[in-house]
């Protein structure tokens, strides 16, 4: 999708071109004129049809200019401010600097995590390419990124990451998206919601491991020694983890990711999904689909007052209720249960200090 | 040889998932290898029909956009051999899906099934369009209600646009009583308006609506009226001829008393 972005870049009149991509708009800008200059064009082109880009969502790509904090700032205000785009991400694109935090994957597309180590200011953006769509299989994507505000700070999300990533790639980019680690997003209110990454995506690798076809029953019988591997991808997630703190019930059609811990006061319905790097604790009743541990972390837990769930999934074990206890998704048990793993089986248990008597039940393999 | 039907209606609530479900499971109790596509994007029900919401681990949207493999996100039924269901995505709209996107995912599966029954959203804008895109034949089912006959000539006009010249009829939800008192459009009605073939002719039955609540069609339960004319609709759609369901009301025993009576 990107390959010709270059020529592209040279080819288009006035230094900004417009893409429409399967994400939405793609805004590629010039990244050999004066920066005020190409933004001045850009204004001038989105002055042209402000009622069609109002509201779009759209990525830009900067290509191989070096973005300062102001620059992008400014480049925020015409976007976000000016002209009401939402900004999903930012492509750059520095060949000659991929030895650091960037490498190509198999499949052609390639994703990039720049540090903030490098750029000073900015507190990281990771962007990506969309890998070639015949070797996504078996990894799951972040279909669609939110500029994430983070009590003021800015950081972006952006593309998709892949499971084939190495180990050391990924944990860069983690450091660089993820700080501040002890902070914590609250929202309680739709419009915050939205610019945080409900119905949006979090920019983080998340894969399920399924291998053979759902319809056999997903039996996980891809292999245990890669599921270890892949575990291996975020060694420091555990230290560095945020939590989203959801004060709102999810509906169905729903959907938040969040690279962390996902804490939702409110019910999760069913048809409603709630996928997380970390832990999943619903603080209602869970009904819907929760996918914990989505990068592989085997130890994420789903806690819920009531937990009765279409379908659980922990990093890649997806099980679904027994059909016996389909029938409890009506009538819940009347207090807060946790699922997690153990043996390489979902299993349900009662929360710690619950009155629930002790037993635990287990859940069938998809 | 393999056929892609869309089962659609124009208009909402006449049964389209329903019917998709009960005549894929006929069809494949029947012997076939059957593929269900709920194509009602952001609003899925066929899998909640078919009591497969629970499977579900990636969707139409997912095949679409290349995530996963296509025979990875078919769902195989729990009850019928050789039906499987390729599930709508929940939280993406319509758009997220081309007609171009559609008839290649159709045109796969064709591949491996013989009979690619495609579950139709209500409207005719872009969901309908993605819907009919690989259809082959097309199944526009109505209600005996006028809304619901006008808005079947108008899918049907809209059909024959995209040139899809194969659709036959199904009428679904009649009550033989009402329509023997004048009370409801009865099946010539219908046809007079829609002049097109009639494929089935499907009775009220209560049974439905437990059965659609319990997630199991309602062609595997030997007692429903409305499962027996599914099975006979399903084998109309593989060629054959079979008689319709009479849908006399059964008199009642004052009625036969008096006709013995000789008061009738």
């Amino acid at each position: 999708m990107f390959h010709s972005q270059t020529e592209y870049r040279r080819r288009m009149t006035g230094g900004v071109g417009f893409r429409g991509s399967r994400d939405g708009l793609l805004i590629v800008l010039d990244d050999t004129e004066d920066f005020e200059l190409v933004l001045e064009k850009l204004r001038e082109r989105l002055n042209e049809a402000p009622q069609f880009f109002y509201g779009a969502e759209v990525t830009v790509d900067v290509g191989k200019r070096e973005m300062s904090r102001e620059d992008l700032l400014k480049m925020r205000m015409i976007l976000s401010s000016e002209f009401g785009l939402r900004l999903l991400g930012i492509i750059d694109d520095h060949e000659g600097e991929r030895s650091g935090g960037v490498m190509p994957f198999t499949g052609g597309g390639a994703l990039q995590v720049n540090g903030g180590s490098r750029r000073k200011g900015r507190k990281g953006i990771l962007t990506g390419e969309t890998p070639n769509v015949t070797e996504m299989i078996g990894s799951m994507n972040s279909r669609k990124d939110e500029g994430l505000r983070f009590k003021g700070k800015t950081i972006l999300c952006s593309g998709t990451c892949h499971d084939r990533m190495k180990t050391e790639d990924y944990a860069g980019g983690t450091t660089s998206v993820m700080s501040p680690a002890t902070e914590s997003a609250v929202i309680d209110g739709e419009d915050q919601a939205e610019g945080f990454g409900i119905t949006g995506r979090d920019g983080f690798a998340c894969e399920r491991d399924v291998g053979g076809e759902a319809s056999e029953g997903l039996r996980l019988r891809k292999g245990a020694p890669e599921r270890t591997q892949r575990r291996q991808l975020l060694p420091k997630v555990e230290e560095m983890r945020r939590t989203l703190l959801l004060k709102k019930t999810l509906r169905s059609g729903q959907s938040v990711r969040y690279n962390g811990n996902v804490v939702v006061f409110g019910n999760v319905n069913p048809g409603a999904e709630v996928v997380a790097t970390g832990d999943i604790i619903v603080a209602g009743s869970l009904k819907g689909v929760a996918h914990a541990g989505a990068c592989g972390d085997e130890s994420a837990i789903i806690a819920a007052f009531s937990l009765a769930p279409t379908q659980l999934r922990i990093a890649g074990f997806l099980a679904r209720p027994p059909e016996a206890e389909v029938s409890r998704r009506n009538a819940a048990p009347g207090c807060p249960e946790m699922a997690k793993v153990k043996d390489g089986l979902i299993v349900i248990e009662a929360c710690p200090g619950s009155f629930k008597e002790e037993g635990k039940s287990v859940w069938q393999r998809l | 040889m393999a056929e892609t039907i869309v089962i659609t209606s124009g208009k909402g609530g006449v049964g389209k998932t329903t019917s998709v479900a009960n005549l894929g499971s006929a069809l494949a109790m029947l012997g076939k290898k059957v593929a269900m596509v709920d194509a009602d994007i952001g609003l899925r029900n066929l899998d909640l029909v078919m009591g497969l919401e629970n499977r579900i681990v990636y969707d139409l949207v997912d095949v679409a956009e290349g995530y996963c493999k296509l025979r990875q996100a078919l769902v195989r039924d729990k009850r019928v051999d050789g039906l499987f269901l390729l599930p709508a995505a929940q939280t993406r709209d319509k758009t997220a899906v081309s007609p171009d996107q559609m008839k290649s995912l159709c045109d796969e599966l064709k591949e491996e099934f013989d009979y690619v029954l495609v579950d139709s959203p209500a409207g005719i804008e872009q969901g309908f369009r993605n819907a009919a895109a690989g259809a082959d034949r097309a199944i526009v089912i109505t209600t005996p209600e006028l809304s619901a006959v006008r808005d079947a000539d108008r899918v049907i006009a809209l059909l024959e646009s995209m040139e899809i010249y194969d659709h036959k009829l199904l009428i679904n939800r009649i009550r033989p009583l009402m329509v023997k008192k004048g009370d409801m459009l009865d099946i010539d009605d219908v046809l007079e308006q829609l002049a097109i073939d009639l494929i089935g002719v499907i009775p009220e039955d209560e049974m439905i609506i437990v059965t659609t609540n319990r997630g199991e069609p309602a062609v595997l339960n030997n007692h429903s009226k409305a499962g027996q004319a599914y099975r006979n609709t399903a084998r109309r759609i593989m060629g054959e001829e079979v008689p319709f369901l009479s849908l006399d009301v059964p008199e009642g025993l004052l009625t036969r008393l008096k006709r013995a009576m000789g008061f009738k």
